[in-house]
């Protein structure tokens, strides 16, 4: 326990850490940050033991007075705080009592104290909605459920605005000063049910639920000693949520994180940590992708096709429509990449040798996959390589005076590597056999020498259309060919039947 | 300072000793050429008006230029050469004087719509079709570099500049070197009256610089009788007036079209053959009157003894085609800067600024100088490298050639964009001829030459040459550890210094301009084994420095030729020839200061000098195919 509450503080106290030797040297560590345990339990407590009494005002003047006043130990207005609120009397005690005060009166609680704090650690560091959820259910008045139940759990539309308007209710709400860091991680692990979760101002909306000036450290120790813990945790799980989900913050948001927690919050930390790393990230893709991603899956082929293609600059994008094919049974689209690289190789291949067409494998783009197909040949066996001495100056090739091409062994290029030679690759709308088909004679149409070389389809299950060959029988040449594609048994595809 | 310095202590009566010197050394190459006879007088009979045959040809000496990169230095070569007798250069002289006085009157305007039929016929008269052509087949068989004075006189119109380049040379050479007797004679005296038009047919849609990829096919008939030729070829010089192409295409023995033995030969095909078509290339900006043609030829059938050489030579005809024709243009270019100099002049000589005359002024005082310096330079050059040409029996001049053609080419291109702002305005007017001159030379550079690979190609040729000079010790250099003596004596014993002590070897007033090249010789060949040492045998991809190291070996080779001929017309006493020795001192100063720049560059290496960063920007930008910056205002969040 001791332990824990001691690193706990050290965490926020090395920043710096003259300050920490400050502390440490007049051994005040215990005390204090026992006291500021306690406080919070006590004001937890407090708020579902009398809401409607204790009013905002009175726990500002609180907070004002809290320390440096208290520390004087002469004001008898001060005395009436003391007497009322619990909190101030234990800070107020002389340290030795404090800390009887602590163990005796609080023995019981002092368990679940250890506990919570636990909580806390792991809460900032890793998993902070799983293990604290049901905590905070627990912890969560009637009140706020409700608002949380009524509004987000039952709620029809689950849009931006019915999310919105959740937030009104509660800001509407008399007793919304109460349970706000609850509301918050409530509200939080809905939005992206009601798909708000990539949207700023929502989330400024969600920050603004704190209130304004009322957290704001006032002196030395308040900011030393976290002021207002649980919020700022709140605060900052809030704003890690938001980078998970890339948004970046904008200057109003500092503002308003400057009005509620001052210059010297955590949560302005985290903001000022995200505004250095996001934006750098931000552009950092070599792929852009619109946002938001488009839902059209041609529109995601093409980007997926673009993406793969890219090694080689020159290759092009080619939308075909299979109805334009004749003997199509699928009509759908395909995108198809080509470099002319890649059609140069094409033409050098051994007609006797056959080519596959492999598929479907994954690309993503941004968060959605794609299926995509490849047109591969074995490699080379025996390929040879350009063998050179770099060091034998004496040999100097000048190319512009060389009357031979063909004794110069050229590197491979990027579509030679090792596991096969890659001709094209597509995206079909239905990644069907038969589109892959269509997808062949779209290519013939530039490549006529596919029409020479015998093509094999090895494609990995293709569910849907299995069942429909399953069920129609295999009837005709072409469709028992499609069944043994499947099947993983190769077979050529000839000449003619392409 | 250094040019005043240098004039300062000039003094004249030092002239007369060095040039004594001079005349014994010219009278002892003389003597040497009179003791090997003249050619014999077979062909006198021919012709009438012949002139004396040219002074018999100097055994072989070692290439100049491409030694310069391991630091030798031919001495022969500071002499600026005579190549003719004294008495074939008066009567040529005599012979070309109409000539010359015909070409100078010519209007350009008249030019717009191709060569007007009545100077074709004038040039027939003067017999100019056949400069290039022995007197065996009725050409009058000029030297080299008495062929640049005439095509310098048809340069003032660019037009008919380039007409003649392309009717007397790349074909002629052919002709001549590859044909057979019959081919000579059935083609060679009709090109050398006028009736014909020969050109080549190279280029296709798709060639690259070395245009081996060609897509032409020639495929023997059964009978072996016939040669039927497919294809297209583009860009064909003169292609719309031209009769006779000399088509470039694979002979076809087997194979398929992808992989077939190379067997790239030449083909003579005459204009009117069933088949053939010529169209003509969209128009061009400049040049107007210099028409290229599209030849398009679909089964077209030639009689076997047609091809020109033997099936497979192609390749090397067009090897040579590309290195020995380049410097030719050169000619042209000198004469379109003279053009815009006296235009400028003309036009700046009344011409006022604040309170004095504009030609008064620093800055256009600069740029006059400029312009004279370059034409100088240029001029020094060309004739230098024809000169070699026709002084010495087969001489390896492709490195000069290529140098030549890059200065000649760079120079005028630079010099236009500096000197065009001195006609203000009426730059851009169409009345005035400046224009015309800036659209003229922009079409002769850019059709006709790529920069880059010149620079390229004769950066390679030195590279080369200084591979196989010190292979062994460059082996030694690229692997320390395995030579680690070798390193040791290298780096503490070797004493980089060179002294040609060329100053011997000139006038006493260029001994301040006789260092400059120690230094500059020094540089280059250090760099060039500084590039070698770092890159081995991969230089060839490193453009920039290829680049560099012909830049370098350009300027140093201009030098030469400048400070040479300014030597020999101080000692004959040529008119203007002590302004001469002034603009020399200018333009050696010039030279060697972008000469320590590029070996500055160079010793940099491509990290530091930013080759390396380039690289690395164009991947990205090829990557996204278009300018990928932000704008400067764009935010972020």
């Amino acid at each position: 326990m001791f332990s824990k509450i001691i690193t706990h503080s050290f965490r926020f106290l090395n920043r710096e850490s003259l300050e920490f030797r400050l502390v440490s040297k007049y051994n005040t560590r215990y005390i204090s940050c026992s006291a500021i345990q306690f406080s919070h339990k006590q004001k937890e407590k407090g708020y579902e033991d009398d809401v409607k009494n204790q009013t905002e005002n009175e726990i500002t003047n609180a907070k004002e007075i809290n320390e440096p006043v208290v520390n004087d130990d002469t004001s008898k207005e001060i005395q009436k705080h003391i007497n009322k609120n619990q909190q101030l009397r234990i800070i107020d005690r002389p340290r030795f009592v404090g800390k009887k005060i602590i163990k005796s009166e609080k023995e019981d609680k002092q368990k679940e104290d250890d506990t919570e704090w636990y909580q806390y650690d792991e809460e900032h560091e890793k998993e902070p909605e799983e293990k604290s959820d049901e905590e905070k259910d627990k912890q969560m008045s009637k009140y706020t459920q409700d608002i949380i139940t009524n509004s987000l759990v039952k709620a029809k539309n689950k849009n931006k605005e019915a999310f919105l308007e959740c937030i009104r209710m509660y800001e509407r709400s008399s007793g919304k000063k109460r349970e706000r860091v609850a509301f918050v991680y409530g509200a939080m692990k809905y939005m992206k049910e009601f798909g708000v979760h990539k949207d700023l101002s929502v989330y400024k909306k969600l920050i603004e639920v704190f209130p304004k000036e009322t957290m704001v450290p006032t002196n030395y120790f308040q900011t030393l000693f976290m002021h207002y813990p649980r919020e700022q945790y709140c605060c900052i799980s809030l704003l890690e949520q938001m980078e998970d989900n890339g948004v970046i913050p904008d200057p109003e948001t500092e503002t308003i994180l400057l009005n509620i927690f001052g210059q010297n919050g955590i949560p302005l930390e985290k903001f000022w940590k995200m505004m250095y790393w996001m934006p750098k990230f931000r552009n950092l893709n070599p792929w852009p992708v619109p946002k938001p991603l488009p839902n059209d899956p041609l529109e995601l082929a093409k980007l997926a096709m673009i993406k793969i293609s890219s090694v080689d600059v020159e290759s092009s994008i080619s939308v075909h429509q299979t109805e334009d094919i004749e003997d199509s049974i699928d009509k759908t689209w395909v995108v198809s990449a080509m470099a002319p690289k890649q059609k140069e190789l094409l033409l050098k291949h051994d007609k006797n040798t056959p080519i596959y067409v492999e598929g479907p494998f994954k690309i993503y783009v941004a968060t959605e996959s794609v299926d995509y197909f490849i047109l591969r040949a074995e490699p080379l066996k025996n390929r040879k390589f350009p063998e050179m001495n770099t060091d034998d100056v004496d040999k100097i090739p000048n190319p512009y005076l060389d009357t031979h091409t063909t004794e110069v062994i050229l590197p491979p290029s990027v579509h030679e590597q090792f596991d096969g030679t890659f001709f094209a690759v597509c995206a079909t709308g239905m990644s069907t056999k038969d589109s892959l088909l269509s997808w062949i004679r779209c290519l013939q149409k530039d490549n006529p020498i596919l029409g020479d070389i015998p093509i094999i389809f090895t494609l990995r299950n293709v569910v849907s259309e299995k069942k429909n060959l399953i069920d129609g029988g295999i009837k005709s040449e072409e469709s028992r060919k499609l069944a043994s594609g499947l099947e993983n048994v190769n077979e050529s595809v000839t000449d003619k039947e392409c | 300072m250094l040019v005043l310095r240098a004039l300062s202590k000039r003094q004249l009566s030092n002239v007369k000793n060095s040039a004594a010197c001079y005349q014994a050394r010219k009278l002892t190459a003389q003597t040497n050429a009179k003791t090997a006879e003249p050619k014999s007088d077979l062909t006198k009979d021919f012709q009438t008006s012949k002139l004396p045959a040219a002074l018999p040809k100097k055994p072989k000496r070692e290439p100049f230029a491409k030694n310069l990169f391991i630091g030798e230095f031919d001495y022969n070569f500071l002499t600026y050469p005579e190549p003719q007798h004294v008495d074939r250069y008066n009567e040529f002289e005599e012979l070309f004087s109409p000539i010359r006085a015909y070409l100078e009157s010519l209007n350009p305007e008249e030019f717009e719509d191709g060569i007007p039929p009545h100077v074709l016929q004038k040039l027939r008269e003067f017999k100019i079709f056949g400069a290039r052509i022995s007197e065996d087949y009725q050409g009058i068989n000029l030297l080299d570099s008495e062929y640049i004075k005439v095509l310098e006189a048809a340069g003032k119109v660019p037009t008919l500049g380039i007409f003649l380049l392309k009717q007397g040379v790349p074909a002629i050479n052919l002709f001549n070197k590859y044909g057979t007797v019959e081919q000579k004679f059935k083609y060679l005296p009709k090109i050398a009256t006028g009736q014909v038009i020969p050109t080549i047919a190279v280029t296709e849609k798709n060639s690259g610089p070395a245009a081996k990829h060609f897509m032409t096919t020639a495929s023997l008939t059964l009978d072996d009788k016939q040669w039927v030729l497919d294809g297209e070829k583009t860009f064909v010089a003169n292609g719309l007036v031209a009769d006779v192409f000399i088509v470039f295409a694979h002979a076809f023995q087997g194979g398929t079209m992808e992989k077939r033995p190379e067997t790239i030969s030449a083909f003579i095909v005459d204009k009117n053959t069933k088949g053939v078509q010529v169209v003509p290339d969209s128009e061009t900006v400049g040049l107007k009157g210099y028409t290229t043609g599209k030849l398009i030829m679909k089964n077209v059938h030639i009689p076997s003894e047609n091809i020109l050489g033997e099936v497979g030579n192609g390749a090397q005809q067009l090897v040579e085609n590309f290195s020995e024709n380049r410097h030719y243009i050169g000619a042209i270019m000198i004469a379109i800067l003279k053009d815009l100099l006296n235009k400028l002049t003309e036009d700046n000589i009344h011409r006022k600024h604040f309170n004095c005359m504009f030609y008064e002024t620093e800055s256009a005082q600069y740029v006059f100088t400029k312009l004279m310096g370059a034409i100088y330079a240029m001029e020094s050059v060309l004739y230098l490298t024809t000169s070699l040409q026709d002084m010495y029996e087969n001489p390896d001049v492709i490195l000069e050639m290529a140098v030549t053609e890059k200065f000649c080419v760079q120079e005028c291109l630079n010099l236009l964009q500096e000197s065009l702002w001195l006609a203000g305005p009426k730059a851009t007017l169409l009345i005035h001829p400046y224009e015309r001159i800036l659209r003229d030379v922009y079409s002769l550079t850019y059709s006709e030459i790529s920069l880059i690979d010149t620079n390229i190609y004769s950066g390679l040729l030195g590279v080369q040459n200084c591979g196989k000079a010190y292979a062994e010790g460059i082996k030694k250099a690229r692997n320390p550890l395995l030579f680690p003596v070798d390193m040791i004596k290298k780096h503490f014993f070797d004493t980089n210094h060179l002294n040609l002590h060329l100053e011997e070897y000139l006038h006493p007033s260029l001994q301040e301009c006789a260092d400059f090249c120690d230094r500059c010789i020094l540089k280059l060949q250090e760099c060039t084994q500084e590039i070698l040492i770092r890159h081995g045998t991969e230089v060839g991809k490193k453009h920039m420095d290829m680049q560099r190291l012909s830049d370098m070996v350009s300027q140093i080779y201009a030098y030469v030729a400048v400070v040479g001929r300014a030597s020999r017309s101080y000692c004959i006493g040529n008119r203007n020839s002590d302004a001469e020795i002034k603009l020399c001192m200018v333009l050696a100063y010039r030279m060697q200061q972008r000469v320590f720049q590029l070996a500055e560059d160079i010793k940099n290496s491509e990290f530091s000098n930013g080759d390396h960063l380039s690289r690395e920007l164009s991947k990205i930008h090829f990557e996204q195919k278009k300018y990928i910056f932000e704008n400067p205002l764009q935010r972020n969040y």
